[in-house]
């Protein structure tokens, strides 16, 4: 949607909050707001604002956030720096990801778990993905009457809430290998009020596959694998046949659990369809433009697919 | 031994200033233009011109000239 430019500013005093914070303890970041709101807009602002509010309702909550922000965000400034250096990200092995980063619970709910839940909204990229996930996959939720969906690799569980929120109807099961994502997602899903509709659980679903559903959400998880190919392969037979997938991933962004580099959105797409998927409609989006020629973008790139 | 005058042409370049205009003063309160992109860029030229690596940990703290003057310092010493 464009933005409207004599849209009227609302009242968002938990967005302010958090301005407030990113100018007195992170001056680097204290555009960041302001920005992101001239550039998306008074819903931006809004949904933003709400989070925030069933989130982070203490100011002891948003300076976590902030300050966990901080650190994610200027890490992901480093890697990607380092990145147009060597074409490559900084190869790591699963094993090691998931002991340094997955089951390191200081670093997930101090920096890793806050600053991804920000950056989907101060990350212009993922804000538009989020948009996308909403238009193109939660309203056919909604128009065919899901009941329910899992989520593979919840994350934070911003993409579980927004089902949840969207689709007033439909129950959720999220799996993820991470016992920290798992307990955030929860507490996301029961701010938003739908915790009597959601569970996670610590599940690797290549190694123990569930049950096939109709509807199934995997967001940015196949770049934190050695072998998506695999994974797409376990993902496929989570989803009954006639069945809808939501599957986004990050190209060219490097991350401190990055460790699959796409380099395009075909890439994805081969692979996609080497597990036995169709691709009904696809969005990509770069961070934004290049400060210089030659320098990376990082990209996401999301599909929806049969 | 940190040559003061490299330091502030450092920090001037990375931060579009006249290398007269960079110093205790300078901060993040004081130069409109040091956002998120110009504090790394800035990092890492820091790294690139003493030979230095800034701990993650220091990076968001650098906010003023006289900060980074004393992680440059302790980290050219540390290099020994």
């Amino acid at each position: 949607m464009p933005v409207d430019p004599t849209e009227s500013r609302r009242s968002t005093p938990h967005l302010d909050r958090l301005e407030a914070r990113f100018r007195s303890a992170s001056p680097i970041f204290r555009e960041a707001v302001s920005r992101q709101r001239a550039a998306l807009g008074e819903d931006w602002a809004g949904g933003f604002d709400e989070t925030i509010e069933r989130l982070m309702p203490a100011d002891e909550d948003v300076a976590l956030a902030v300050d966990g922000y901080a650190r994610f965000a200027l890490d992901v400034l480093r890697l990607q720096a380092r990145f147009d250096q060597t074409g490559e990200y900084e190869s790591r092995s699963y094993a090691t990801v998931a002991n340094d980063v997955y089951a390191n619970d200081e670093y997930m709910r101090t920096c890793y778990l806050p600053g991804l839940l920000l950056s989907q909204y101060l990350w212009p990229h993922h804000y538009r993905q989020a948009q996308f996930f909403l238009r193109g996959f939660v309203e056919d939720m909604i128009r065919a009457g899901a009941e329910r969906f899992y989520d593979v690799g919840v994350g934070t569980g911003f993409y579980s809430r927004l089902a949840l929120a969207g689709a007033a109807q439909v129950s959720g099961r999220g799996f993820d290998i991470s016992p920290s994502s798992r307990d955030y997602a929860t507490r996301q899903a029961r701010a938003f009020g739908a915790g009597d509709r959601y569970t996670v659980e610590i599940r690797d679903v290549v190694r123990e596959p569930a049950d096939p559903v109709d509807w199934l959400v995997c967001v940015e998880v196949l770049e934190h694998l050695e072998d998506p190919i695999e994974f797409l392969g376990a993902l496929r037979s989570l989803l009954r046949p006639g069945g809808k997938a939501f599957i986004a991933t990050a190209l060219n962004a490097p991350n401190a659990d990055h460790i699959y580099l796409y380099r395009n959105a075909d890439e994805v797409v081969g692979q996609l369809r080497q597990a036995g998927f169709d691709v009904e409609q696809y969005f990509c989006a770069l961070a934004g433009k290049p400060a210089r020629p030659g320098i990376s973008v990082a990209e996401v790139a999301a599909f929806v697919v049969t | 031994m940190l040559s003061e005058e490299k330091l502030r042409a450092v920090v001037a370049s990375m931060l579009e200033l006249d290398p007269s205009e960079v110093g205790p003063d300078t901060s993040t309160d004081t130069v409109d233009q040091w956002d998120s992109v110009r504090h790394m860029n800035l990092i890492i030229a820091l790294e690139g011109a003493f030979d230095i690596t800034i701990p993650d940990e220091d990076v968001a703290n650098l906010t003023s000239y006289p900060i980074i003057k004393a992680v440059v310092e302790e980290q050219l010493a540390s290099a020994g």
